[in-house]
Order: C-alpha cells, then sequence, then structure tokens
C-alpha cells in the first residue's frame, strides 16, 4: 500500500516529517517500508523564464536561450523544438545531478551554456502527467523564475509505502491509516470526507435489479445507477492521487472507483449499464467451465466455487477479481452501474489464486472489509462522479444486505493485561489508550472494562486482540524488561544430541561438514546406478517441487554428497573429505509422515596431506574405515563387522563393505564404481560410507565402568604368519584372539605383505603380541606356551604357516 | 752426592709438572687426554718411573719427595679432569649445533575438520539457550497440515499460509515450513505440567529460492509456557540472547507484528552490528538489523495443544540461523551455505 503523506495530511492533524512520522507508525505496527518524493532530485530543478531565443550561430539544430533564474540571467543552448519566449521552463543548473548524469557549464559548438533545459523524460515528471514528447517541460501559469520545481509541479510531497502485515486489511485504505495516525500523535483530529449525494428524479430500482442467488458467497450488494456520463480524464490531484498509489488513471469514472477504494478500503466497480441484458445483476456461482473475458483481455475459464456477477444471460464480472470486458465503461458508456459489494473473503483469495490474478480488489476483499462501509463508499463515489460533472446519480440506491454485522463487543481485564505484558497499568490508562484509537469504552466491574470494536477493524474478535492493541500503543519498548521466574523442569532429561556427537567427532578427525538440501531429484539414482528394485528408490514425491531437480526427498546421503564433491573436484579442489548428518525420508505410506532417520554420510578422496616428511596418504577405503573406527569407537559400540559387499552397482565390487553389528545392518562403506564417477566426470577414486546413526545409537554403550590399571608388566612377543589370501584378516585376528585365550591382552597388526620370499597365494601377516596377567607377572615358559597354541590354531584353522 | 741425586729428583718431578700442564693445554681431545694420562701417570708413565726410582734417594728424602711426586700427580688428575670436562662440555655443544633444526619449516599437519558455519551458529544458539534452562527438542521435517498450521491458529484459506508458500505431499502432508509445529508437539506431551522450556532447531522449507532465500533453510523456536511469564519476561530473554550472540553493547526494539500464533507479536531488531545504531549500508540506514520474530503464544494454540488459556501463559519466538550467520559472518548470499565451497567452509 502506498500513500502521498500530503493526501493522509487531508484526514488528520499530522505536520510530522515524513520520516518521523513512518518511524511513528512501524512502532505501532503499521512497518513503512520506504519514504520517498514523487520523482528523486526534482527539488534540484528550478523554474526558469525564457526572455529570448535566438538561433545559434554554429549549428542549425540548436538555439541559444537567454533565461531568468529569479537570481541571474543566464545563456543556455538547447535543441529542443518547443522554445517559446515568455514560456516557463525546468532548469538544471551546473552540479545537478540528473539520471542521465551530472550537469555542467559547458560550451556547445563555441557557445556557453551555463545549465540545461530539462525534457519530462529526463526529470522523471512525464510519467506525473508532465512533460512533452516534442521537447523540454514548459510550465503553465506564470511562476516566479527560480521557484522549485517540485514546488511547482505540487510534488513536493512524499510517500509512504506501507509494508501491511496479513491482519491489518483494513490499512489498505488512507482513511484507516489516518485512523492510526490519529492514535500516535496526541490531541490531533481526523477530518473525513463529508458525504452528501444530490439524486435525480429517475430512480434505481426502476432500473436494474439485484438478486444474490448465492448469499454464502456475498454477504451483501449495493449499486448505484448514475446517468448522462460524460467521459473524460480525472482531475490532476485524482490523477497523482491514485499515480503515487501505484495505480494508473483510466477515466473519470474508473479512476473515482480506484480513488475511493483507495480512501475506503472498498473495492467499487463500474459496469456499462446498457451491456446488462434483462436490467438486472445476479450474483452466483460460475457455471462449470463458464468463460469470461476479463479486463485485461484474457479469456478465463471459471469453475462452480467461485463467484461471478452476471446479467440475465452470463457473467460479466468476477466477483472481488475482475471485471469482465464486455462490459467495460468505454466512450460510448451513457449509463453506468456502481457496485460497492462485500464477499466471502476465502472465495476471493480462493478464485484470484485459481485464476493467477491478484488484484487490488481481490487484496482486499480476501483480508475482509468493513461491512459497514459498503454504503458511504458508494454514496462516496456518487458524490465525487457528480462533483466532477461525469454524470447523474439516480435517486436511492439497491442495498441487499443478507447478514448484517452485529455490533461486537468484548470484555477485557485489566488484570489480564499486565498478566499477559507484564505492565502495571491502571483501568483508566487502558481506557485512555483504547480511547486513541476512538473505541468505544464502558467500565464493568471492578478490573475490566467492555471494549465496542469499531466495525472497520475486522482482525479484532477476542480480549487478547485488545491487549495487542493496548501494547502496541503503549508501546513496546515501554513495557519493562524482565526474566522469567521457574521452577527446574525435573521430569525431562536433556537428550544427547547424537547429532552434535558424530558431527563433533567426525570433524576431529578432519572431515568438513556440509549441508545439503533434503530434496533431490529421482533421476539422480540412475547416475548413482541405484538398482531399479532398490529400497532407496521407494521415495515420498513433492507435489509441486521448484523442479525436477528438487523433486523428492532423499533416501540416501549420497547425491548431495556427490554433488558437493562433484562441486569442487571440477574446481580443482581435489583432495576432499566432506561429511554430512541429515535425515533421510523412507515413506511409509500415502498421506501418512514418512520415518525420519538420521544418516551419517562421509565422502573423500585426493590424499591427506602429511607435509614435507612424509609420503601424503590416500583417501582410500582403509582410510574411511579408520574414520568409521573411530567413531564406533567414540560411541563405544562394540562388535561390528565389516563383510565383503560386492553386490552394488554403486561401488566397486571388490573393495566394499557392509557394516553390521550383531547382524543388524549399520551402513555401507566402500569405494565408488568407476562407471559411477564417469557420470560425474571425476577421474579420482572415490570412497563412501553412510551409517543410520538411528541404528548405530541402538549399540552405543553409554555406561562405562573403569578398569583398574594392570600392575604387572605385560610380556611382548611379535608373531608373523604367511596365510592363504582368501583368509579373511578378521579372521586370523579371531583365531589368534581365541588361541590367546584371557591372557592374551591385545593383538595388533602391524605389517601385511606379499611379494618376494611369499610364496604366490599367501600373504603375510605380522602382529605384535601383548600377553598379560592382572594377578602374577607371566614366566616365558607360560608365554610361549600361549604363543605356540595360538600358531597350532592359525595352522590347523587358517592353513596358516610360521614365517 | 745425595743432595744433588734428590735436587735432580725435585727438578725432574717440577719438569713432569710443567710438561704435563703444557700438554694438556694443548690436547684437544678426550683421546689426546687419555694418552696424556698414560703418558705421565700410566704404570710406565713418566711420573711412576720417578718414583720408581727413588731408591736411588736416602731414605730420610723419600717422604718429602714421594708426597711431592704425590702432589704433583694429583695435580696433573685434576687438571685432566678439568680439561676433560671442558672438552665435554664442548663437544655436547657440537653435537647439539649439528643437531639443530630450521624451525621454520612447517609441522607435520594435522587433519582439521571443518564445522559448517550452521552448526557453529546452531551450537551457540543452544548454548545460549541452555544456560537459561531451554532444553533442546526436536520434530519431524515432514509434517502434518494440523501441525504446521492448523494447531497454530493458521486455518485452511488463511491470507497468513501465502506468508509460507509450502511443499506437499498430498493434501494433509508437507515439508515444515517453519519450526513452530515442535511446539504443539512438545506442548501435547507435556500437558498437563508446567513450565515448558524448549528451544527446536531444525530445518525448515518454503518454495522460494533466490539470492536472500533457499527453499530450505534453518530456523531455531523457543517456547516457554507457565504460570506466570509476560511480554517483558519474553524482551529479557531475548535481550540477554542478542548480548550473547551479538555482543554486551547490543540494544534491542520490539515492533509489533503480525503471527497467527502468537499475540501480541513482534518482530526483534538489534542495533546495527556494523555501525552499532548510527546508521550505516548493513542496516540501510535505519540503524537497526532484523533477527527474529516472536510474540505471546496465543491463547487458541495453547488450548489447541490442552492447556487452559486462563491458567497459563506462555511466549514463542522463532529466528533464521542462515540470517544469523550472515549478520555475524557478514555473508551477503544465501546460497553459500548450501554450495559447500571448500574454500568457503574452510574459513570456519
Amino acid at each position: 500500500m502506498r500513500v502521498a503523506y500530503s493526501w493522509l495530511q487531508e484526514y488528520v492533524d499530522c505536520e510530522l516529517p515524513p520520516e518521523e512520522l513512518a518511524e511513528k507508525l512501524t512502532m505501532v505496527g503499521l512497518a513503512v517500508e520506504g519514504v520517498f518524493p514523487p520523482v528523486e532530485g526534482l527539488e534540484q530543478i528550478i523554474v526558469g523564464k525564457i526572455l529570448d531565443v535566438k538561433p545559434h550561430p554554429n549549428a542549425d539544430h540548436l538555439s541559444l536561450c537567454s533565461v531568468d533564474t529569479g537570481s541571474v540571467i543566464i545563456q543556455l543552448v538547447s535543441g529542443a523544438p518547443n522554445l517559446k519566449v515568455g514560456a516557463c521552463a525546468a532548469v538544471a543548473l551546473p552540479g545537478v545531478i540528473l539520471p542521465s548524469g551530472k550537469v555542467e557549464a559547458r560550451k556547445f559548438r563555441g557557445e556557453l551554456s551555463e545549465g540545461m533545459l530539462c525534457s519530462g523524460a529526463e526529470l522523471g515528471t512525464d510519467e506525473w502527467g508532465f512533460g512533452d514528447d516534442k521537447g523540454i517541460l514548459l510550465l503553465s501559469g506564470d511562476l516566479p523564475p527560480g521557484t522549485r520545481l517540485d514546488k511547482a509541479l505540487n510534488l513536493d510531497d512524499h510517500i509512504l509505502e506501507f509494508e501491511l502485515t496479513p491482519n491489518r486489511g483494513d490499512c489498505q485504505s488512507v482513511i484507516n491509516i489516518a485512523r492510526e495516525v490519529k492514535g500516535i500523535i496526541a490531541g490531533a483530529k481526523l477530518h473525513l470526507p463529508q458525504i452528501t449525494v444530490e439524486e435525480c428524479e429517475e430512480k434505481t430500482e426502476d432500473l436494474i435489479s439485484v438478486t444474490i442467488q448465492d448469499p454464502d458467497l456475498c454477504r451483501r450488494y449495493a449499486c448505484r445507477v448514475v446517468r448522462n456520463i460524460k467521459l473524460g480524464p480525472s482531475p490532476s490531484w485524482m490523477q497523482y492521487r491514485l499515480l503515487a498509489a501505484g495505480m494508473r488513471p483510466i477515466n473519470n469514472i474508473v479512476d473515482v472507483t480506484n480513488y475511493v477504494m483507495l480512501e475506503y478500503g472498498q473495492p467499487l466497480h463500474a459496469f456499462d449499464y446498457d451491456m446488462l441484458k434483462g436490467r438486472q445483476i445476479n450474483v452466483r456461482r460460475a457455471k462449470p467451465g463458464e468463460k469470461i473475458v476479463s479486463l485485461d483481455g484474457t479469456e478465463r475459464e471459471l469453475d462452480d466455487e467461485m463467484l461471478v456477477i452476471a446479467d440475465q444471460e452470463e457473467a460479466v464480472a468476477i466477483a472481488g477479481v475482475m471485471g469482465g470486458l464486455a462490459s467495460e465503461v468505454t466512450e460510448k458508456t451513457r449509463t453506468v452501474v456502481l457496485e460497492s459489494a462485500l464477499f466471502d473473503p476465502y472465495s476471493v483469495r480462493r478464485t484470484a489464486m485459481r485464476l493467477g490474478m491478484r488484484t487490488e480488489a481481490s487484496a482486499r476483499f480476501e483480508k475482509g472489509i468493513n461491512p459497514e462501509g459498503v454504503i458511504p463508499a458508494l454514496n462516496r463515489a456518487a458524490q465525487l462522479i457528480q462533483e466532477l460533472g461525469a454524470g447523474e446519480v439516480t435517486s436511492d440506491l439497491i442495498d441487499n444486505y443478507v447478514r448484517p454485522e452485529s455490533q461486537r463487543t468484548i470484555r477485557l481485564r485489566t488484570s489480564r493485561v499486565n498478566k499477559v505484558l507484564g505492565t502495571e497499568l491502571s483501568r483508566a490508562e487502558v481506557q485512555e489508550i483504547l480511547s486513541k484509537l476512538d473505541f468505544p469504552c464502558e467500565l464493568c466491574g471492578q478490573d475490566s472494562i467492555l471494549v465496542t470494536v469499531p466495525p472497520y477493524r475486522v482482525d479484532i474478535s477476542e480480549e487478547v486482540d485488545l491487549i495487542e492493541e493496548v501494547a502496541r500503543l503503549y508501546g513496546y519498548d515501554q513495557i519493562p524488561v524482565t526474566y522469567p521466574l521457574g521452577t527446574l523442569v525435573q521430569d525431562q532429561k536433556y537428550s544427547d544430541s547424537i547429532k552434535d556427537l558424530v558431527t563433533d567427532t567426525v570433524c576431529s578427525f578432519g572431515l568438513d561438514e556440509v549441508v545439503t538440501f533434503s530434496f533431490i531429484g529421482e533421476n539422480v539414482f540412475d547416475k548413482l546406478r541405484i538398482p531399479q528394485d532398490s529400497p532407496l528408490r521407494n521415495v515420498l514425491r513433492i507435489k509441486n517441487p521448484l523442479g525436477e531437480e528438487q523433486g523428492v526427498m532423499r533416501t540416501t546421503l549420497l547425491p548431495g554428497l556427490m554433488d558437493v564433491l562433484t562441486y569442487n573436484y571440477h574446481r580443482k579442489l581435489t583432495d576432499l573429505g566432506l561429511f554430512e548428518v541429515g535425515k533421510v525420508f523412507i515413506p511409509t505410506g500415502e498421506g501418512k509422515t514418512p520415518d525420519e532417520r538420521l544418516h551419517l554420510g562421509m565422502i573423500a578422496c585426493g590424499k591427506v596431506n602429511t607435509g614435507w616428511q612424509a609420503k601424503d596418504v590416500e583417501r582410500d577405503f582403509y582410510y574411511l574405515k579408520g574414520i568409521v573406527e573411530g567413531i564406533l569407537e567414540i560411541l563405544r559400540v562394540e562388535g561390528v563387522q565389516f563383510q565383503s559387499y560386492a553386490d552394488s552397482p554403486a561401488l566397486h565390487p571388490g573393495r566394499s563393505a557392509q557394516i553390521f553389528c550383531e547382524k543388524e545392518l549399520l551402513g555401507y562403506l566402500g569405494e565408488l564404481h568407476p562407471d559411477l564417477l564417469a557420470n560425474y566426470e571425476i577421474k579420482a577414486r572415490v570412497v563412501y560410507c553412510e551409517l543410520d546413526l538411528e541404528k548405530v545409537i541402538q549399540f552405543s554403550c553409554r555406561d562405562l565402568i573403569a578398569q583398574p590399571i594392570p600392575r604387572y608388566p605385560g610380556v611382548s612377543r611379535d608373531l608373523a604368519v604367511l596365510v592363504p589370501s582368501s583368509v579373511p584378516a578378521a579372521r586370523v585376528q579371531e583365531l589368534i584372539y581365541r588361541g590367546g585365550g584371557d591372557l592374551l591382552k591385545k593383538a595388533r597388526l602391524f605389517d601385511v605383505y606379499c611379494g618376494d620370499q611369499v610364496p604366490e597365494g599367501y600373504r603375510s601377516l605380522a602382529y605384535s603380541l601383548l600377553y598379560q596377567s592382572p594377578e602374577r607377572t607371566l614366566t616365558d615358559e607360560e608365554v610361549a606356551e600361549i604363543h605356540s597354541r595360538i600358531i597350532l590354531l592359525l595352522e590347523r584353522e587358517a592353513g596358516a604357516r610360521l614365517r | 752426592m745425595n743432595k744433588g741425586v734428590d735436587n735432580r729428583v725435585e727438578k725432574e718431578i717440577e719438569k713432569i709438572k710443567e710438561s704435563a700442564f703444557a700438554d694438556l693445554k694443548n690436547a684437544g681431545s678426550k683421546e689426546e687426554l687419555q694418552g696424556l694420562r698414560v703418558k705421565y701417570l700410566g704404570k710406565k708413565g713418566q711420573l711412576t718411573k720417578v718414583l720408581r726410582g727413588m731408591g736411588s734417594v736416602p731414605p730420610e728424602e723419600r717422604p718429602r719427595l714421594g708426597e711431592l711426586a704425590n702432589r704433583v700427580r694429583q695435580l696433573i688428575e685434576e687438571e685432566l679432569d678439568n680439561r676433560l670436562a671442558v672438552l665435554d662440555a664442548a663437544e655436547k655443544e657440537r653435537k647439539l649445533a649439528e643437531e639443530a633444526i630450521d624451525v621454520t619449516l612447517p609441522g607435520r599437519p594435522v587433519q582439521i575438520g571443518h564445522k559448517h558455519p550452521l552448526s557453529i551458529i546452531m551450537a551457540e544458539i543452544k548454548d545460549i539457550f541452555t544456560a537459561m534452562g531451554f532444553k533442546v527438542a526436536e520434530g519431524p521435517e515432514v509434517e502434518y497440515d494440523y501441525y504446521n498450521f492448523e494447531a497454530l491458529n493458521i486455518p485452511k484459506g488463511h491470507p497468513a499460509r501465502d506468508m509460507q508458500d509450502s511443499f506437499y505431499f498430498s493434501e494433509e502432508v508437507l515439508l515444515r515450513t517453519h519450526t513452530s509445529p515442535v511446539q504443539i508437539r512438545v506442548m501435547e506431551k507435556r500437558v498437563p505440567h508446567l513450565p515448558v522450556r524448549i528451544i527446536a532447531p531444525g530445518k525448515v522449507y518454503r518454495r522460494d529460492d533466490d539470492a536472500t532465500h533457499s527453499p530450505m533453510f534453518h530456523q531455531v523456536e523457543g517456547l516457554l509456557v507457565d504460570k506466570e511469564c509476560t511480554f517483558g519476561d519474553l524482551k529479557g530473554v531475548l535481550l540477554n540472547f542478542a548480548r550473547q550472540m551479538f555482543g554486551q553493547e547490543r540494544e534491542i526494539r520490539l515492533r509489533p507484528s503480525f503471527f497467527p500464533f502468537t499475540e501480541p507479536s513482534a518482530e526483534v531488531d538489534i542495533s546495527c552490528i556494523n555501525c552499532g545504531g548510527k546508521g550505516c549500508r548493513v542496516c540501510s540506514n535505519t540503524g537497526w538489523l532484523e533477527i527474529l520474530g516472536c510474540g505471546m503464544v496465543h491463547p487458541k494454540v495453547l488450548a489447541n495443544a490442552g492447556y487452559d488459556p486462563e491458567e497459563v501463559v506462555g511466549f514463542a519466538f522463532g529466528m533464521g540461523v542462515e540470517r544469523i550467520a550472515m549478520l555475524k559472518y557478514g555473508i551477503n548470499d544465501m546460497r553459500l551455505f548450501f554450495e559447500n565451497d571448500v574454500r568457503f567452509l574452510h574459513q570456519f
């Protein structure tokens, strides 16, 4: 909503500088987003009187003008064809900055121009009706030279641009904004228009009849008829106010309806009476498939939930949204029907949305308008048309008021005001505050006030609405700062956030956290080589996505992480370790919310820089596996197994594993398949791991009992064995522990070797074993015995040979 | 003659002493010193030889000359030790000098993982509010219309639904447009107990995509419901938050606003973190920066969750995490958060 300050001042006493008023209005909840003059920079331009015009001696198309600027007479060079001696023109003196650049004194073909004569286009005034496409801006009337142009054109004003909250639809009305201004300026009075309509003898009801067929969508329908229409432009003051509000002037009839809409917040419409077949107006739902060409020339197909204004035969307007082209007011129009009605907000909103046409009218109807404002607005429009000499108003009006407004009275408790706000206001103070808004108040009991809500405040329906009125007019900044008192919460334990714990842990292992969108494109599954029958393809589809790329909810973190890896990789950032902790969404059935599971995804490629002393370490399978093991250790998850996994087309068949704990699948880890990487044009090896954290946490042991530090020294022995390559290291480890029994504290693998001196089909595994007893120092004999037991077991069970 | 022998022996001892001291002085290594020890004090050493030759000395002179020889031996030994110590020290020093390294070479790199700026800010917000007694709660990102709108006093067809254009899965299921549904879920579980004091961080979704809007972003919701709780308390909690987050010198300003689930409602501004309130480019010359929305919980919302709005009062607030991070780190494009360029991430 945009309003010219000068218009607002007509209705309320307010001499505040516009910026100050804007600030005050913002602080009572009418946010002013901007304050600006109609035309920027016009105050720098002055009126100059052209005293003489003579041809430029060196140029055919230029003239030399002698111009009186009020203080001095200067020479200006101009190429305009409309220079006129004795006329007043717009002059920009050197130093003035126009949209086209800075004006300077300079010579044109040897003749000095001490400034320039400006056109309306150069100044930006032509949009306001001040300009001449043939040349410079000439001003009518005799103005003293030196007058500021903004004053000369009556453009020395400010426009306030409001960003209204949805509850304050009432303030899409200059008068209702004026009421707010009155509320914040002590002693200010309102000066509302005095409405008087002079009617001619002809009776309205003899000319037209109105039937509301669908009263659920139309509470009130009123109209008047205006005869002997003399169509023409509206006066400049009206055009200015419309332009300031961002509306285009059309003709006096249409402009009046728009003007009154801005003034009262009541949308009006004017029909060409002669185009209404059967001299009747039917307010009814559209017939299925019914069509209408709206004022903007577009044919619209309607449905049976949309309300239309129809004549005997067909729809002539989409109620509350836009009129029809057929009944538009034109040069040929002799008689006009003025409509002022009250349509159902939800219905108008729905219709406007369905048809994709939000109009000034629909924006007002859908937020709710004043039921008692229908007639004043109608009469005001009739009055203005008459005053402008644009037509004659017939006598009486038609008013179909199906469901009249009943007076709203709300009981407001002072104690409640103070309880909610933390203030110590007296009842008198509360009443005083409400009186600023002209809310009639009546005291009731010891504590309460019966407040009658004015009909234009459709947003107020209960006590808390009044508390808000009190709070905002009292001033939020006046409410004291206090701190909550409260009991300690006893039955809620602060929940450990696994998300935070995992994030911190993985960061500490050197991976960078990323955040990606929860929605993905469904086609990414093909790109990622996810099989057609994979459960990952069972996705939740967004009905109205922004695009196909964001069409479904992710079931895995891989697409997002793969995109981030690719983004960076193709920017030559090829050493990457990235992770995301986020939810995936598993559908549970139509119309139900999905199972949201917290996952950890990690992706890595390139090398880990280990500095100048050592060779960089590859981010390979074992790099990521180490991190997984680290996470599981931090989370105290024990007994996790990595099992070779060759079945996923997304993964390298020989370098991937599924991760289990007690037969429950926690996730997977592996190198991504080269064909998948080729789809992303990535030439490096990439490793990926995804864990279902909700499952992982089930196995997390959070109760810890500290063990005593061993009192007796341990004995270390190395063990190197040749094992057939087909035997997994995990199996060897398991056998070592089994053979070692309780006294084997730890077996650490420190070397894996194949090559020289290792027979084909074998590899050498070297372990460092620690034997230790909590009760005594172990003897060499004891250790030797266990050690050989382990070797024996390895030989028997794993086909191992001692190296 | 005897006297002559004595004199000769005495002189010899003196000579040995002088020669030994001179040799010791010139010795440059431990090995040389070892050689000198043998040369003078060894079994076949010069001094030993003199002592052995004592037979030719008259017995009455022997004690005196013996004593003299021993003293000289002692002196040589002392000097030997001294020289040894000096050489030891020099050698140690040399060795240390040889071991010198270039301390300006870079250290062995440790792998530093960087938390996402949004995670850092969210953790900070959680810290501030948990210290004030708020518990962290969570709720689903895919919500029922009831929790996202209906229970929050936003019925179907309400214009306020426009403020939050939503992604739908079906008529009743959508991506939550704010973290406010967590309010309802928490209250439903807790009713009739008091107080309710939670914050709910999480992802939210709206159909918007440009430099200042992202279809997915993060919010932190706050809710306090108790027997006594006022708009003034809300101001106190938010002032404390603003100062912890943006500095002790921050002031806050509450402007009346509208949210269907709170009344009275407010937008909260902090004094500009760039200019302190004088007005600058960052705050569009207003001196203020909007950081969150808040208000007193609407009685209908309390009732929807099962509380008697006559008996309990509450306040709620919600803030955009991206907004706070952008202000705090001077970031001006929301898309940077989701592009995840590591050159951006590594700054945090």
